[in-house]
């Protein structure tokens, strides 16, 4: 039995160890850090409570959690909807569907920053495609990225195109486990393709609904580096998400005491978020 | 707690190494004061004028300012020679200090000169106590002799420090130098020297050059180059023969040590009359004669024609020109070892003598009058004008060349020797911390076989402790971050490879700047992991603060190498923001990048405008250049693009540079006091505001990569003159553009109008073992000849006064067009406030900017008010 134990330990041990020095640790540091005042390079000082009384009232971050917001609100239902009719459509029989799996995967593994650098061209109000393609049907060039009201759908749409690979995925992996028999039986029984749809195929993806709502609320949460290279933040701070906020208080004012009591607050914003999205999921779900 | 532990010991760590963040090793600058001259100043009335004249002695231990003695036969209470002389003294100063109290002293000299002059360029020299002039006496008498000799030398200073358009200069001074020249004429065209001596036609020779640096208009260059030709003739020996290429009145006449001004005359004149001849007759003295002096170990008075060398009395006279002589010639060759000679030979004032105490006293700028043989005993303790003013000159040149400064506490070793014809080949001199400095003789003169500035202060004293004292010591290594950009790498390796020729004991390794979103960052990120280099090229103000605060910089005023550059480049009024609350300089000024309006030369002519003076005339320029070219309904020419971005930096092409135009140079924080919720701002603002509501500024921003001022979309940008390589490069055909400074909110007094910079300094970082040689390194990459490459190469402005009428930078920035327009503005520049929150402070503007300007959801006023507002909020949370 020690014997066992001994090489449960050593075997556990290189995790523990990574877990320690990659999880364990920022986290402690972090938690330490909101009671201090540090620039990075001077000697940190004792700051007691005044990062969270100042995090409490600060409009900036306030602010910043309503832009996360609205960003989600947009965001999380057109990654599902995407999502899940391209898994759908991906599910058939289509010719070369590997390749279209494989093409609408690649998104997701290009750099954010490429990404974000193409969409701002794409973007752009003087050259940009989108822009040229509607004045090309006599409509006006819209400054998607300068306007305060479509700067921020504009970056969610973007974002959304980026992941949407990723929660393909997911949904296809669901899709295979819909049984034939109900699928041959719901047929039978003579339901349209909606019927089929809307009482066997989204009942059954259900899991994986909860999973893609939970995964997008989280990374939605972390939107950084689309508003960082595309707008700055701007126009009128309404692209502004709070982990944008927490870098530029780490990074561009070195206050990393209070950076890092953004990134706690975050951390239990999304909790809070994430812990009443199952709730409500789940009794949906239980329905 | 260990957590904490970690932090903190991870923090204490940026503050590292005190010892080299403490006092250097070796000995503080030396201070140039001007107390006893000012002391020796009298009032007097000269010819019905109220004028400043120097008395000439000063006797120990009172120091009362007297008249000539008996023994000089009563010649009077002061001289021009010392006027004329004083003068040059305060114009220098006034010069590096920017000091006004300076420059009224010397027009106040210069009065006295002008009131001497005789009507037909003649000067009479002396007056007595009740200010009349005594035109009996010898030495007195109207003349064109040493006197006035040394009268064209100080107005022509005048003309070059003052500018040739002052006004002073052009009523009082310009016509009296006008006919002192032609007088001087008459002598030089006759083929004698003035006053028949080498001395007095160098003098005035010096003041020629001087007008010819400042006004250019070649108006005394031939007269300059017949003079130069004259005093050239005026040499003989050779390097093997006596009296070793001296400067002689006549051929069986003995050389002088006072007054031996002929080698500084001549390597000035072979630079600014382009007739490098010049130089090659100023090294015959100062290779053959004074090269004997450096072997000797010690400076004669006079030297007859058979080389006999009288060793006494020794006086400042006889030091200053020597020294102002060799640096002259290192000006004028580029060679290092004339600065350093410069520095040994000014080391006479500072106890490197026969009597081996201090000549110059720094606490109150006295210099002892002689030394008459080789004890203290023999010390004329007295301090008369000629000492104290030929003292300072030397002084105020030495401590401003970091090559010469070094080596002004340098001591000979060894007996002096007797006599000049038997001198050794080698001579080794010892400095502070024991350096070691060993002369030869060599083909071209005197050379440097060994020196221990060019080798580490660590290995110096390991040495003292007899560790390998024989063996050659390992080259240190000092490891330089320039910008990452090709321009600036390119200057780095360029300069880092001159550097490591010339100092074998010291070699540089450039590594640009590791990539990063700004500089900043990346030091930042070096700074936390201890792995920031010797010496960084790119630290900004925004940094500055932090750095400090961290004690992770070595402060550069109080080390000799980087004083003497800042003393050679700035002035205080240039170095008054950067000082840090103890009041030192802990980042060197490196270039600086004022921003104007460059605009299309052709789409305003064809719009019918001038290039906007005021804001309200930019509005207007705006109005009248923004077009629909395509005739679809929108515009798509503008005037101008003020980008919608809103990172902080952005602001330095819009908002900043137009509140900084009116602001009076006031900036956004000033000590701790959030100062800019004021008119200028609000002007600033509310152009930009009309500019967007009129709908004539463009409310998009352009693709990346995008220059629409270049593609013609754009007439006007507000750039900085890092844009004219950038253009040089990109060669677009038809595009004439010019600059001019960025317009002031209307009512503004053009003469009070500033421009934005974001000055980029040099540190030297605390980590490094070896600061003082890194302090060397740094003033060799501000030296005029680096700053000639930063320019040429890279069309960008090294922070230096007068730079735009600096004839040493007037090819180099001829090299771009526009560029001297730039330079214009360096000295009339602000940059970002050296405060620990100066980019939050730029957020806060950013978003004032937005709301008021841009989508005019706030007015201008309430707007500014929030950014004020929350601004102090930060500044009371710190």
């Amino acid at each position: 039995m020690r014997a066992e134990q001994r090489s449960g330990s050593l075997l556990a041990g290189p995790y523990a160890a990574f877990l320690l020095v990659f999880a364990v640790y920022p986290i402690a540091f972090a938690l330490v850090l909101v009671f201090l005042q540090w620039d990075l390079v001077t000697a940190p000082t004792f700051a007691g409570a005044d990062n969270i009384r100042l995090l409490l009232h600060d409009g900036r971050f306030w602010r910043a959690v309503a832009n996360t917001f609205v960003f989600l609100s947009i965001h999380v239902p057109l990654q599902i909807v995407t999502a899940l009719a391209l898994a759908l459509a991906l599910n058939r029989q289509l010719v070369g569907r590997s390749f279209w799996r494989a093409a609408f995967f690649l998104p997701v593994v290009i750099s954010g920053a490429v990404v974000a650098i193409l969409w701002s061209n794409l973007y752009a109000t003087d050259v940009g495609l989108i822009n040229h393609l509607l004045v090309k049907i006599g409509l006006s060039p819209v400054p998607w990225l300068t306007d305060p009201r479509t700067a921020m759908p504009a970056i969610a749409v973007m974002v959304t195109w980026k992941n949407v690979g990723f929660y393909v995925i997911i949904y296809l992996a669901g899709l295979q486990y819909i049984p034939r028999s109900c699928q041959e039986a719901i047929e039978i029984e003579g339901a349209s393709a909606w019927q089929r749809f809307r009482y066997l195929t989204l009942p059954s993806l259900l899991p994986q609904t909860i999973l893609v709502v939970t995964l997008s609320t989280i990374n939605g949460f972390q939107l950084f580096i689309e508003p960082y290279v595309m707008t700055g933040g701007g126009p009128l701070r309404r692209t502004y998400s709070v982990v944008l906020y927490l870098y530029n208080n780490a990074f561009a004012y070195q206050k990393m005491g209070y950076a890092a009591t953004i990134g706690v607050a975050l951390a239990l914003i999304i909790g809070i978020v994430v812990f009443i999205q199952r709730r409500l999921i789940g009794r949906a779900e239980a329905l | 707690m260990a957590v904490v532990l970690s932090l903190t010991s991870l923090t204490a760590s940026c503050g590292r190494n005190a010892e080299t963040h403490a006092a250097p090793r070796g000995p503080a600058p030396t201070t140039v004061r001007l107390d006893h001259l000012q002391h020796l100043g009298l009032n007097a009335v000269v010819r019905g004028r109220p004028v400043r004249v120097v008395s000439l002695y000063a006797e120990a231990p009172d120091y009362r300012p007297t008249g000539s003695p008996k023994r000089d036969g009563f010649e009077g209470i002061a001289s021009l020679d010392d006027a004329a002389r004083a003068a040059v003294v305060y114009l220098r100063e006034y010069e590096a200090t920017g000091d006004v109290r300076a420059r009224d002293e010397a027009v106040r000299l210069l009065s006295f000169v002008t009131a001497m002059e005789q009507g037909d360029g003649e000067f009479v020299n002396f007056i007595d106590s009740a200010g009349r002039l005594n035109r009996d006496a010898p030495s007195s008498g109207k003349s064109m002799s040493y006197w006035a000799a040394r009268s064209v030398w100080a107005l022509g200073e005048a003309v070059r420090v003052l500018g040739p358009q002052d006004s002073t200069v052009l009523k009082t001074m310009r016509p009296v130098l006008e006919r002192a020249v032609s007088r001087m004429a008459r002598e030089i065209d006759a083929g004698r020297l003035i006053g028949g001596s080498t001395t007095a036609t160098s003098e005035a020779l010096l003041g020629l050059l001087a007008v010819e640096r400042a006004d250019q208009s070649k108006a005394f260059a031939p007269l300059a180059t017949r003079t130069a030709q004259l005093l050239a003739a005026h040499s003989i020996g050779s390097n093997t023969t006596a009296p070793w290429g001296a400067y002689v009145d006549r051929p069986d006449a003995a050389w002088h040590a006072w007054g031996a001004r002929s080698p500084e005359a001549l390597a000035m004149a072979g630079n600014a009359l382009g007739h490098p001849e010049f130089t090659a007759y100023a090294r015959k003295e100062a290779d053959g004669l004074w090269g004997r002096f450096l072997l000797a170990g010690g400076i004669p008075s006079a030297v007859a024609p058979d080389g006999i060398a009288t060793w006494y009395p020794q006086i400042a006279y006889g030091i200053g020109p020597i020294v102002e002589g060799y640096l002259a010639l290192a000006e004028a060759t580029g060679e290092r070892r004339y600065a350093v000679f410069a520095g040994l030979a000014g080391s006479w004032l500072l106890g490197a003598n026969p009597a081996g105490i201090s000549m110059y006293d720094e606490k109150t700028g006295r210099t002892f009058d002689g030394i008459d043989g080789p004890s203290p005993v023999n010390v004329n303790r007295n301090s008369g004008a000629e000492s104290t003013i030929e003292a300072l000159l030397a002084l105020q040149s030495v401590t401003s060349n970091p090559d010469a400064a070094e080596y002004l506490h340098y001591r000979p070793v060894g007996d002096q020797s007797a006599s000049l014809a038997s001198v050794p080949d080698r001579r080794e001199y010892v400095g502070p911390g024991g350096k070691r400095l060993v002369l030869r003789r060599g083909p071209r003169g005197v050379e440097i076989a060994k020196d221990d500035e060019m080798v580490d202060d660590h290995e110096i004293a390991s040495k003292e402790a007899g560790a390998g004292s024989d063996k050659a010591a390992a080259p240190i290594t000092l490891t330089y971050w320039p910008a990452a950009n090709p321009t600036e790498t390119l200057v780095a390796m360029r300069l880092a490879a001159q550097w490591n020729v010339e100092n074998p004991g010291v070699q540089v390794r450039v590594q640009p700047l590791p990539a990063g979103r700004s500089s900043e960052e990346v030091l930042l990120a070096a700074i936390v992991a201890k792995a920031t280099p010797d010496v960084s090229s790119n630290v900004s103000s925004a940094l500055l603060a932090r750095l400090v605060r961290a004690k992770g910089v070595v402060r550069l005023d109080n080390r000799v190498a980087t004083a003497a550059r800042l003393r050679e480049r700035t002035n205080p009024a240039m170095l008054a923001s950067l000082r840090l609350p103890d009041g030192g300089i802990y980042a060197f000024p490196w270039k600086t990048n004022p921003e104007m309006l460059m605009y299309n030369v052709d789409f305003l002519k064809a719009a019918g405008i001038d290039p906007p003076r005021t804001q309200s005339e930019l509005l207007n320029a705006w109005h009248k250049l923004a077009r629909d070219t395509d005739g679809d309904g929108r515009l798509d020419r503008w005037a101008m693009w003020a980008t919608l971005k809103t990172t902080w930096h952005e602001r330095f092409y819009d908002f900043y540079p137009l509140y900084l135009a009116s602001s009076g140079g006031r900036t956004l924080v000033v000590d701790g006091k959030i100062v800019f919720e004021n008119d200028a701002a609000v002007a600033a603002l509310e152009v930009l505001r009309r500019g967007f509501a009129e709908g004539v500024l463009p409310r998009s921003n352009f693709a990346l990569g995008r220059d629409p001022f270049t593609d013609g979309t754009v007439a006007m940008k507000i750039i900085g003159p890092w844009f004219l390589k950038e253009l040089n490069e990109l060669k677009i055909r038809g595009l004439h553009y010019d600059v001019v400074p960025v317009p002031a909110a209307d009512g503004i007094d053009p003469a009070n109008r500033f421009a934005f910079a974001d000055l980029r300094s040099i540190a030297i970082f605390s980590t490094t073992r070896h600061p003082d040689a890194a302090a060397r390194f740094v003033a060799y990459l501000t030296s005029p000849a680096a700053d000639r490459l930063l320019i040429e190469q890279g069309s960008q402005l090294p922070y230096r006064r007068r730079l735009a009428s600096d004839p040493r930078f007037t090819a180099s920035l001829a090299r771009w067009p526009t560029l001297s327009t730039y330079a214009n503005y360096v000295e009339r520049s602000r940059d970002l406030d050296i405060d620990p929150d100066v980019v939050e402070m730029f957020d806060l503007l950013s978003e004032a900017y937005e709301e008021s300007a841009i989508y005019q959801t706030t007015p201008v006023r309430d707007a500014l008010k929030k950014a004020a507002r929350e601004a102090r909020n930060i500044v009371n949370a710190r």
